[in-house]
């Protein structure tokens, strides 16, 4: 997992603010979330970052 | 095959979202299928119609862009 | 082959009608350069009345705007005005521009073998924002000018004298200008940025250009 959270970190840090903030990269529990919102539960290493994490494999996000 | 399953439902579920944010006063126009309100567009997702799969295409195409960075560098010139 | 922009402009449902007062901006271009032109509005855009004329005429630019799909391009009420099945010598040696959905996989590559013509079209469905609330006055929808303005410069550009790479990679230019414009708007007030953004990539991958990439109309 640690592989994908820097994966991710990666793709984040070379997105543009505006992209970060608005564009909505994954659905949990019928909540949306924003790269923005999503890289803060990554960051801090949450359950929720965890299952964002594993449904954007999934969906070959990542 | 239940894997493939939910990765489409969790794919349309994303689109959904992503359509979800556009304005209602906005309508978008696809090539030879017509113009449709976010309302229609979100209808044909779910219902996977020809006109769904297109818009869930374009997204999908469109993250990728986004993750591999070509976007990024294609703005940037 | 005479130097006459040939353009066809069907009007008869919402996604067509933009296309039709967008492309008569170029009409109007090409009027200020004293250029020949013949415009095929709404019911005229025909296949009887556009075929009878490239025979007759023999113009060398021809804009096409309207649906379409992999091997044909249609003019009013979607009838088949070309398809690689019937029509295709008439576009030997010609440049053709179709503002159309998917001509780009099938048409666009038959209809340059063996001749010095080019095609500009796309692979993908040619899409784009309208606000409704600007829906009657299209050349004032700013949303929607982001995707069709750029599309325009490159029948303006093989006007103005531009090669068909150059006009096809102004056009792109023009596209990457509107995507850096989506990220100056301010998400408040306008929101839907990543919406529209996601439609100009399409058509921005989705654009290509086939066959004699210097052609000069």
């Amino acid at each position: 997992m640690e592989e994908v959270r820097i994966k991710f970190m990666k793709i984040f840090n070379n997105l543009p603010e505006k992209v970060r903030m608005e564009d909505i990269i994954v659905v949990i529990d019928e909540k949306p979330y924003t790269w923005n919102s999503a890289f803060i539960e990554v960051k801090n290493e949450t359950e929720l970052g965890q299952r964002i994490l594993k449904r954007l494999v999934s969906l070959e996000i990542l | 095959m239940s894997e493939e399953k939910d990765k489409g439902e969790y794919l349309k579920e994303l689109v959904l979202a992503r359509l979800d944010v556009m304005p209602s006063n906005y309508k978008l126009s696809v090539g030879n299928q017509g113009t449709f309100t976010k309302m229609q567009l979100m209808d044909s997702v779910r219902r996977e119609s020809s006109l769904g799969k297109q818009i869930i295409g374009m997204q999908v195409n469109f993250i990728k862009a986004l993750t591999s960075g070509e976007l990024t560098k294609v703005i940037a010139q | 082959m005479e130097r006459i922009l040939l353009v066809t402009r069907p009007q008869y449902d919402g996604g067509t009608a933009y296309l039709s007062h967008y492309a008569k901006l170029v009409l109007e271009f090409a009027e200020r350069r004293g250029i020949e032109k013949k415009d095929f509005p709404g019911k005229d855009a025909n296949k009887k009345e556009v075929l009878k004329y490239v025979s007759k005429k023999n113009p060398k630019l021809i804009f096409v705007n309207g649906h379409g799909d992999e091997g044909a391009l249609e003019g009013d009420k979607d009838e088949i005005l070309f398809s690689v099945e019937d029509g295709l010598k008439l576009l030997r040696d010609k440049a053709v521009y179709a503002r159309a959905c998917h001509a780009g996989i099938l048409f666009g590559p038959e209809m340059v073998k063996n001749n010095n013509g080019c095609f500009i079209g796309y692979i993908s469905p040619f899409s784009f924002w309208i606000d409704e609330a600007r829906s009657s006055t299209p050349l004032k929808d700013k949303t929607a000018a982001l995707f069709l303005r750029p599309s325009n410069e490159i029948v303006n550009s093989l006007i103005a004298g531009r090669t068909a790479k150059e006009a096809y990679e102004f056009s792109k230019k023009k596209m990457i200008e509107s995507m850096q414009k989506i990220f100056k708007m301010n998400q408040q007030n306008e929101p839907g940025a990543m919406g529209l953004l996601e439609i100009l990539w399409t058509n921005y991958q989705g654009q290509v250009l086939y066959g004699n990439e210097e052609f000069v109309f």
